[in-house]
This record gives structure tokens, C-alpha cells and sequence, in this order.
């Protein structure tokens, strides 16, 4: 029995010490909860920015005129005579007015019951943009009546065009992140390796570009770029061209990195065995620092979201009709707004939440990054 | 070997005025300031199947030597030539080509086995890695030879496929060694090969060392900067201070009867492993000089107790005292200086 | 001499200190036993990972998370009575007033240990005002300056006012022996003080220590895995294999008798200097293991040429085969009785 166990653990230790190095930075990345948890969110938060369309309640376009300007929904389970049903509900809703401050506001009209189901007909849409579907995943078949964020002041369903603004938001930041991905790596690479004058020229360059203001230049670019492009298309050539001058710090740590490498005595063994420079960089210093480019890349991408949520929030990234968190968060640029519309400000939680999920992941692939540490 | 062979027999490896300086270098504009000389005119010659001991401490070039030899380090001046089976050839002369192919016939053993070996390669990978970069054998050739190198330095074949993190600090300077010998190599340098290693594991790696050389003929330059591990494995030693030999001689005659005042302090600073040992010490002053402002004429006078006029003037060659004991000091033949015979006197009981 | 036996300074007894890792217990001090006279010094000697080093933080209580010290007793007499460190804080007012004071430590790498942003001569000020009630500057100064002079550094004055990467090595480890006797400890813990040194200065380290042992009658704990300068420095030895102390007694004995297979394997592996032979080191077999949730067993037995059936069976206790000599071995036990 005793002997038996001792095996056990004895075959599991050795398929540990034949795990490569992407198996240890899994397990590794495993234990760190925070990271997983990130991960986790970024899984959920990508799926429904894809999905959206399926998600959302209704059209991230179409106006409710009977609902402008309303509070989110509330779900119902026990109705008010206290009866319990498994299946949730909301009421119906009236518009009443302040005798006072002729304000509107809504209430609960609760002699009207919509039960809410899983997979409804509803709103025509096409799923990544060519698969046709009319199936929603939760809400009432009747519209007009549930709105999970509430609604803005066009009596536009906030919860729908946040889903579809996810899929805006975190995605045009990799788009970003792969040009300064590519640029970095091959400009760090060089002035790592080959070091010497070559070093000197692209570490000048980096420092000039690096000294550039990025936000008076995008607004420099945006009023530069034709008028009759649509505002993606617009967006995404501000983005490419950021990412010429953003890719100074991955390059940073690109030649960091080599610099470190290109002395380890590993490096020095195949140099002694004749190695030649094309072989030492494929096989031992380009596998000894992707985990940490991979690193580098999940802190950059946050990055991206926050300058994309930021710019358009001031008005100069994606602009209406794009649906993208910033834009979403124009809504909400008033104190007043806020006041009166507090519900306006959730698509910021989805900022933060986002951010911090990549925050989170990049510091468990940080820490695990490197195993044998 | 018998003395008349070893007298006609070229030596293995012949270095003459080796040299490496670095540029210091200050400003934008990287004006030269000076020149730190890490290796200075060093003029030695290694024997077939001969381990020759390099001592000194640390920052005096031992560690340049062994990589300038093995052109890791490009040499500033001077030529390193191999003599294998007749064959002459100027090794520092050979073009990157023509020099990677010498690789297989020259090898390394590195100090640190934590970075020495790439964590991300199996066992099997790095090993094969010299063969596979020679070219010439088949895959079923390389895993055969890995496999019996393997077993030869001490570690079971079972664990080819395993990677580095799953080994201790000796069997991973064992993997070292394995990977050094695989293409058959005829002169390794072995760089603090045991420095970083436990006492007791030491000894076995010192004793795989010695078993190999034995079996496989090689010749080490054992570079190391504990005096008793280079007196057990070294046939002659050669002490460097300040990028210079200071003192060349076979190995007893070096312990016995040094020449050089810097040998024998180094010497009498070594502790005995035996209390009852009184161990007479000669106290350098002040520390180790500064290899980019060598102070002028003999670079040890100003720690020298023997240190006389001329000594701050002129700076002594190397040269042969008799006996194949050389020697870089004006007085050599004056001074009678003490050995580890007369440094590790038995206390009276 | 028979009053100066019982004289102890410091006993260690039984003491545990373990690391809680994900993969298990790390068992890194596992029963330590042995005692340290008044003025005198000890070695403790083992090789990398026997616990050493994590024995000689337990003593300070300075064991870094999450190792913590589980079990036995620091008994510390400082003339005035004993106390038992193990049932101090951690944190505790009155370790914090020994440590630095009363016992005080010499680390392995200098310039790590030393904070590159700060001059020697603040760093030694700050060891000795933080003991003050009343800070006195000058005064404060003054020792300190005595002190570097004491410890033979050169141009005092000026290395007073320098920071730890304008010095050599040999500089920094000076710096560092006056910054931790600055305030007169009782107990100088020395954790491979030269093992990072060339030998010239490893000598000159170890004299300036038995120097300031005679002078300012300290204890010292010498730390480290050179046979070669335990045997200079030392008057008592423990050798420590895997958490525990498998042998100790007197430098002479140890080295001239030594009983437990560890020991003397240790000492036979090592090249002797002028016993130049043609022949093997008799190198002890095997590698060090890690002590993570070790088996109820003696902890050498996986490398012992001499182990027979009770040695995998149970943990052999510490046993005094003669006066003063103490050692770990079920084979040596039964032979001496």
C-alpha cells in the first residue's frame, strides 16, 4: 500500500521534471488566484463582446420612445400579493410627472407581468456580421420593457450597446498592440544583438519618439485624415500610427532582455560548440524571452483600452455611430447626468473591470513567466 | 610518458604575447580615456595530456585567458596555435568559418551550472547540441553518443528527456561536462569548474575531471582560484596577477619552493583544514590593484615586502629560472622564500 | 577552568524552524542542538541547504516568511540571567533591542547587505542611535569613526562619507564587521563572511575578526563550508547535515577524531594541500537531498557507505560519545557504549 503510494508520487515527480517550460508557467499561472480570476472575466468579457449580438436584449440602435432616459430594470421573482415563481419578471412601466418640478420619472405598473426567458425571438441581427439570427439568449419577447443598465436619452437599451462597445473596446487595442508588438521586437532585437553603433542610431530614435506628445498628435491626425472616412477606418489608421511611435518601450525591454541573454553562459556554450548568430538567436534567445514579450504584450493591451476609452471620451477617438465604452461614456460627461442618470456610468465599471482583469493576468504571467526562479 | 617524448613532442598548445585590453571610453563622443588590461603579454605553452593550473584572485585575468584562448573573447594581439597529430594550426589566424569547425576540437567547462545549461532544452538537447551544430553524424548516431556520455559522466539514461530545473548543482556540472565531451574534444578549459560546488559533490566532479582526461587523453587549463583543488588535479600551475603570469612551474615545485613573493603570500593565506596546523601568515598590504592604472614597473610592488628601488622602475619578464620554473621577478634568484613546507608548521603538542 | 565550562553565552536546544511551501514542509532546521562558550568561537559547518544560514537567522529571529521557528530553545545569558529567545516576538521590543545591540550578524555578500543609497557613515549611525534613548551625534560619530579605523580601513575619513559601490569587496566586508560591531555586541553571527573574498583578504577578515574577539571579548558564530578556515577560527564545531547537528564537539577533536560518516567523508573529500598524490578524492557518494517532508529517518542514510537496518528506521538522537563530543550516528553510538 505504502509502497504503492510512493510510486505514485515518485512517476509524478518525474513527469514534472519532464514538463517543458510552458507546462510550468501553466501550472505556475494556476496558483496565482488574482490572475485567474482576471482571466476568467477577460474569457467572459470577450465572449459576450463577440457574442453581442446574441447577448444583448434588442438592437444597440433601434429608440424606444417610450422609454427615454430610464432606470435600469428590476427583476422580479415574488410578485406583490407574495407569490413566489421560479421564472423572473418585471412590470410593466407608467410615466408619471412631478406636479412640482414637472419632472418624469417611471414607476412600477405592476398590473402588467413580462416573464423573462432564455433564447426568445426578438430582433433581427447578423452574428459576426454575416450569420443571420433573430435568437436572444435572455430577456422578453415584448419590447420595450426590459432594460437591464436602463436606457440613455434616446431610449437606447444601455445593457445591448454595452455588450457591442465591449467588442469595440477590446479589440481595437490589439490591433494597437500587435504593430507595437511587431516594431518592437524587431528594432529591440536589432539593437540588442548586434549592439555597437547600431545600438547607439535606435536608441537615439527611441528616445526622440519617446519624447513625443502622444494626445496633441492624435488630435493633429484626426483633423488630418479625409473627412469622408468612416469614423473605424479613421480610428484604426490613428491606432496603426500611435503604434509607430508606441513601440519604443517593448524595444526597451526587447534589448534589456538580449543584452542579459546574449551573456549567459549558456549562449557563451554554443558559441564554443561554433553556433552561429542566426542559431543562437532561433534557438536560445528568442524561447528564452517570448513569456516574457507575452508579459510585456497583456500589460500593453489595458494600456490601449484605457488611451482608446479616454480619447473618445474627449471626443477624438471612435465617434457615434460606433458603439465603443468611451463613446458610451460621452453620455455621462455632466455632473447632471450623473446626478440624474447615475445608470449612464456603467459602462466606466466595464473599463475598470477589464483593465484590471489584464492588470491581474499580466502579473500572474509575470510571476510565472519565469519558473525556474 | 617517458621525458625523451615529452621533450621532441610539440606542445599541445602554444601562446605567445597574448593580449587583451579594453578601451575605456567616456562622453558621447566615446573618447578613449584608457586602457584596462586584462590580459598583458602572456606566453605560455600546454602539453598533451598535461592539466595546467591557473590561479590568481579575483580580477586578474584568469577568466579572460581561458575565453580569449577559446577566441570567445577576440585577443587584442598575440597568437594562440594548436599542435594536433602534426598539425599546426594558428587558431587566432582562422576565419569564423574555418574557426567553427575547430570548435569540436576545443571545449569549455563553465563555473555556474544554474546558467550554464538552457532551462528550456531536455537533458538529451543539450548535450547533442555541439554534435548537431558540428553536423556530420545521424540522429540515431547523436542519440547513441548522448546516451553513453551520459552514463559515462555518472547520471542515468532514463533521464534524458528530463530538463535541467530537475537536477541538483552536480549533476547539472556533470550534464556540463557531458556536453563538452561530446564531439571529442582534445583541450577543454575548465572555468571554476567546482567553485560553485559543495565539498563533498567537489570531490566527485574532481574526480570524473581526472578519470576523463585519463581515459580520453585530454589536456585542461584548469582555471580556479582555490589553491588546494588546483595543487591536487594540476601537473604545473601558473599564477596570474594583474593580467601578467607572475610564476610558472610544476606543481610541487611551485608549493615547495616558490619564487615569486605574490605566490608565497598567496600561499601562506591558505587555511589548513587542521587545527594543530600553525600557519604562518604573510599579510599583503592593501588589496588587489586596479587592471586600468597598473602601477609602473612590477605590478605587485606596492604589496611587495621585498620591493626595492628597481622594482618601481622596470617591470620583470618571465623567464626561466631552470628546471621549467619561471618566474617574473628581479630578485627570484636573491630571496629564499617559503614554501607550504615551512608556511604549515605541526605545532608542538 | 572548571568555573569557564559552564560558562555559556548562548544554547540552542532541540531548535525547529520550518518553511510552510505549497509542495510541503520544509524542514530546514530539524532539531539543533549545541552551545557557545563566553568569548569563545563556534563553526558550524555543512554544505549548501543543510540550514545553516536559516540557524543563524532563527537566532535573531529574522527568519523570512514563511519560515518560522516551531519548536526548542534559544537560551541567551548575557551575565544577568537567562532568557529564552524562542519565547520572544519575532517583532517583539526586546529582540529588536538585541538584535543589532547585543548579537549582531556578518552577511556572505557585502555589497548586498550594505544599502547602496545610503554612506557607511550613516548606515553605522543609524545601527548606533537607534539604541539610544537620547541621540548623541557626536558622540555617535566618534564610535563610529573609531570603529572604521579599528577594522583597518583605509582612509577612514573619506570612507565615511562613501557609499558601498566606491568600495572593493574586501572594503565592503570591513564596513560591514564595523557596522556590526559598532555597538560592542556580545554575539557575532559571521554567515560566510569571506566566501564571496579572495584568499589574501579572506585572511586578513578572519585575523581582524579573532582580533576583535580578543579585544572586545565576543562570542562568535562562524558560519560556513570551508573546513580550511574552521579550523583556523573555531574552538568548538558543529556540523550540521540536512537540519540537524550530526556531530560537535572541540575543533581538535572533530578534526582529529571525527566519528560521524558525514564528517569525516567531508574531510576526506577535500585536497589536502601538500599531499600531493596521483590518487582519487574519496568523494562521498550521492547528492545533498532537499528536506521537504523528510522521511523518520537518519537524514545521511541515502549516502551512507556504513548505514545498516535501524538507520532508515528512525532518527538517531544526539548522543555525547565522549566528554564534550557529541554525535548522531546509531553505528558510532553502539560503538562507544
Amino acid at each position: 500500500m505504502a509502497f504503492g503510494k510512493k510510486k505514485k508520487a515518485a512517476s509524478a515527480e518525474e513527469a514534472m521534471y519532464m514538463e517543458t517550460q510552458w507546462q510550468l508557467i501553466v501550472r505556475k499561472f494556476k496558483k496565482h488566484k488574482l490572475a485567474m480570476v482576471g482571466l476568467i472575466i477577460l474569457i467572459i468579457f470577450y465572449t459576450l463582446g463577440i457574442f453581442s449580438e446574441f447577448f444583448a436584449t434588442q438592437d444597440i440602435a433601434k429608440r424606444s420612445t417610450a422609454a427615454i432616459s430610464m432606470p435600469p430594470t428590476a427583476i422580479h421573482f415574488v410578485d406583490e400579493e407574495g407569490h413566489f415563481s421560479l421564472q423572473p419578471f418585471v412590470y410593466g412601466k407608467k410615466q408619471e410627472e412631478d406636479p412640482v418640478t414637472w419632472r418624469k420619472y417611471y414607476v412600477d405598473d405592476t398590473s402588467v407581468k413580462h416573464k423573462l426567458r432564455f433564447f426568445y425571438k426578438g430582433d433581427p441581427y447578423k452574428l459576426l456580421g454575416f450569420i443571420p439570427g433573430d435568437i436572444h439568449f435572455f430577456g422578453t419577447p415584448e419590447p420595450d420593457v426590459f432594460f437591464p443598465f436602463g436606457t440613455d436619452s434616446s431610449g437606447r437599451d444601455l445593457y445591448s450597446r454595452v455588450l457591442s462597445a465591449l467588442r469595440i473596446s477590446l479589440s481595437t487595442g490589439l490591433v494597437g498592440v500587435f504593430f507595437t508588438f511587431i516594431l518592437g521586437c524587431l528594432f529591440g532585437g536589432i539593437s540588442g544583438f548586434y549592439g555597437g553603433k547600431v545600438d547607439t542610431v535606435i536608441q537615439r530614435i527611441i528616445e526622440f519618439l519617446m519624447s513625443m506628445p502622444s494626445i496633441p498628435l492624435w488630435m493633429a491626425l484626426a483633423a488630418a485624415f479625409p473627412t469622408n472616412w468612416s469614423s473605424l477606418k479613421t480610428y484604426f489608421a490613428i491606432t496603426i500610427i500611435l503604434s509607430l511611435i508606441g513601440w519604443t518601450s517593448l524595444a526597451r525591454v526587447v534589448r534589456g532582455k538580449l543584452l542579459e541573454l546574449r551573456n549567459e553562459d549558456f549562449v557563451t556554450a554554443a558559441r564554443v560548440s561554433g553556433a552561429t548568430d542566426r542559431y543562437i538567436i532561433l534557438k536560445h534567445l528568442l524561447p528564452s524571452f517570448s513569456s516574457y514579450l507575452i508579459v510585456n504584450i497583456t500589460l500593453a493591451i489595458p494600456t490601449m483600452i484605457l488611451s482608446e476609452t479616454s480619447l473618445s471620451f474627449l471626443g477624438i477617438g471612435l465617434t457615434p455611430p460606433i458603439v465603443s465604452l468611451g463613446v458610451l461614456l460621452q453620455d455621462a460627461q455632466s455632473i447632471n447626468t450623473i446626478s440624474m442618470y447615475p445608470w449612464l456610468m456603467i459602462p466606466g465599471f466595464f473599463v475598470v473591470v477589464s483593465v484590471l482583469a489584464f492588470n491581474f493576468v499580466g502579473d500572474g504571467l509575470r510571476d510565472a513567466a519565469d519558473p525556474y526562479k | 610518458m617517458s621525458e625523451d617524448v615529452k621533450k621532441t613532442q610539440k606542445p599541445l598548445l602554444e601562446i605567445t604575447g597574448l593580449k587583451k585590453y579594453y578601451p575605456i571610453e567616456a562622453g558621447i563622443a566615446k573618447r578613449q580615456i584608457g586602457l584596462v588590461k586584462a590580459v598583458d603579454d602572456i606566453t605560455l605553452s600546454i602539453n598533451k595530456n598535461e592539466v595546467l593550473g591557473v590561479v590568481g584572485e579575483s580580477g586578474c585575468g584568469k577568466t579572460t585567458l581561458g575565453r580569449t584562448i577559446l577566441r570567445i573573447i577576440e585577443p587584442t594581439e598575440g597568437t594562440v596555435k594548436f599542435h594536433f597529430d602534426d598539425q599546426e594550426i594558428d587558431f587566432t589566424a582562422l576565419g569564423k568559418k574555418e574557426m567553427r569547425k575547430m570548435r569540436r576540437d576545443i571545449q569549455m567547462i563553465f563555473q555556474n551550472p544554474y546558467t550554464s545549461l538552457n532551462p528550456r532544452m531536455t537533458i538529451l538537447d543539450i548535450v547533442a547540441e555541439p554534435m548537431r551544430l558540428a553536423g556530420g553524424y545521424t540522429e540515431e548516431q547523436i542519440t547513441d553518443r548522448v546516451k553513453y556520455l551520459i552514463s559515462k559522466v555518472g547520471l542515468e539514461i532514463k533521464h534524458l528527456n528530463r530538463y535541467p530545473h530537475a537536477f541538483s548543482g552536480g549533476q547539472r556540472q556533470r550534464i556540463g561536462i557531458a556536453r563538452a565531451l561530446a564531439c571529442g574534444p582534445k583541450f577543454v578549459v575548465a572555468d571554476e569548474a567546482v567553485s560553485a560546488l559543495d565539498v563533498s559533490i567537489q570531490a566527485q566532479i574532481l574526480n570524473l575531471l581526472q578519470e576523463l582526461k585519463e581515459e580520453y587523453d585530454l589536456t585542461y587549463m584548469f582555471i580556479a582560484h582555490n589553491l588546494s583543488v588546483v595543487e591536487h588535479i594540476s601537473d604545473r600551475v601558473c599564477v596570474m596577477y594583474l593580467g601578467k603570469v607572475v610564476e610558472l612551474a610544476e606543481t610541487e615545485e611551485l608549493f615547495y619552493h616558490p619564487l615569486h613573493p605574490y605566490t608565497e603570500a598567496l600561499m601562506s593565506a591558505i587555511p589548513v583544514a587542521d587545527p594543530t596546523v600553525k600557519n604562518e601568515r604573510i599579510m599583503l598590504p592593501g588589496e588587489v590593484g586596479n587592471a586600468a592604472n597598473l602601477p609602473e614597473g612590477c605590478c605587485f610592488h606596492p604589496r611587495c615586502r621585498y620591493a626595492k628601488e628597481c622594482c618601481k622602475k622596470e617591470c620583470p619578464s618571465l623567464t626561466e629560472v631552470g628546471n621549467g620554473h619561471f618566474v617574473a621577478c628581479h630578485f627570484a634568484k636573491q630571496l629564499s622564500l617559503d614554501g607550504i613546507g615551512e608556511l604549515k608548521v605541526k605545532k608542538s603538542e | 577552568m572548571g568555573e569557564r565550562m559552564d560558562d555559556y553565552i548562548l544554547q540552542v536546544n532541540h531548535l525547529k524552524t520550518y518553511f510552510k511551501l505549497d509542495t510541503g514542509i520544509l524542514k530546514a532546521v530539524d532539531d539543533v542542538t549545541f552551545k557557545l562558550r563566553r568569548n569563545e568561537t563556534i563553526g558550524i559547518i555543512g554544505e549548501s541547504g543543510c540550514g545553516k544560514s536559516v540557524t543563524a537567522h532563527s537566532i535573531l529571529r529574522t527568519v523570512q516568511n514563511p519560515g518560522k521557528v516551531l519548536g526548542g530553545e534559544i537560551l541567551y545569558n548575557d551575565g544577568s540571567g537567562e532568557v529564552d529567545l524562542v519565547k520572544y516576538g519575532a517583532d517583539s521590543k526586546e529582540m529588536r533591542r538585541l538584535r543589532g545591540s547585543e548579537i549582531s550578524m556578518v552577511f556572505q555578500e557585502p555589497m548586498a547587505s550594505l544599502s547602496p543609497v545610503y554612506t557607511i557613515g550613516a548606515q553605522m549611525m543609524e545601527a548606533v542611535t537607534v539604541h539610544q534613548e537620547k541621540k548623541d551625534k557626536k558622540a555617535a560619530k566618534e564610535l563610529c569613526m573609531e570603529m572604521l579605523k579599528a577594522v583597518g580601513m583605509p582612509n577612514p575619513e573619506q570612507k565615511f562619507k562613501s557609499y558601498p559601490h566606491q568600495m572593493s569587496g574586501g572594503q565592503c566586508q570591513r564596513a560591514m564587521i564595523a557596522l556590526a560591531m559598532v555597538n560592542r555586541p556580545k554575539i557575532l553571527i559571521a554567515d560566510e563572511p569571506t566566501t564571496a573574498l579572495d584568499v589574501t583578504v579572506q585572511a586578513q577578515i578572519t585575523d581582524l575578526m579573532k582580533q576583535f574577539q580578543r579585544e572586545y571579548n565576543m562570542s562568535i558564530i562562524y558560519i560556513t563550508h570551508d573546513m580550511g578556515v574552521i579550523a583556523e577560527m573555531a574552538d568548538t564545531i558543529a556540523v550540521m547535515y540536512l537540519g540537524r547537528v550530526v556531530e560537535s564537539g572541540s575543533a581538535r577533536a572533530i578534526f582529529k577524531n571525527p566519528i560521524h560518516p558525514y564528517t569525516r567523508g567531508l574531510l576526506n573529500s577535500m585536497p589536502v594541500l601538500g599531499r600531493k598524490t596521483r590518487e582519487r578524492l574519496q568523494a562521498i557518494e550521492g547528492n545533498v537531498p532537499v528536506p521537504l517532508d523528510p522521511p523518520e529517518e537518519c537524514g545521511f542514510c541515502s549516502r551512507c557507505a556504513e548505514r545498516f537496518e535501524e538507520c532508515d528506521k528512525s532518527i538517531p538522537p544526539l548522543v555525547e560519545v565522549e566528554p564534550e563530543h557529541f554525535v548522531r550516528c546509531f553505528r558510532h553510538q553502539a560503538a562507544a557504549k
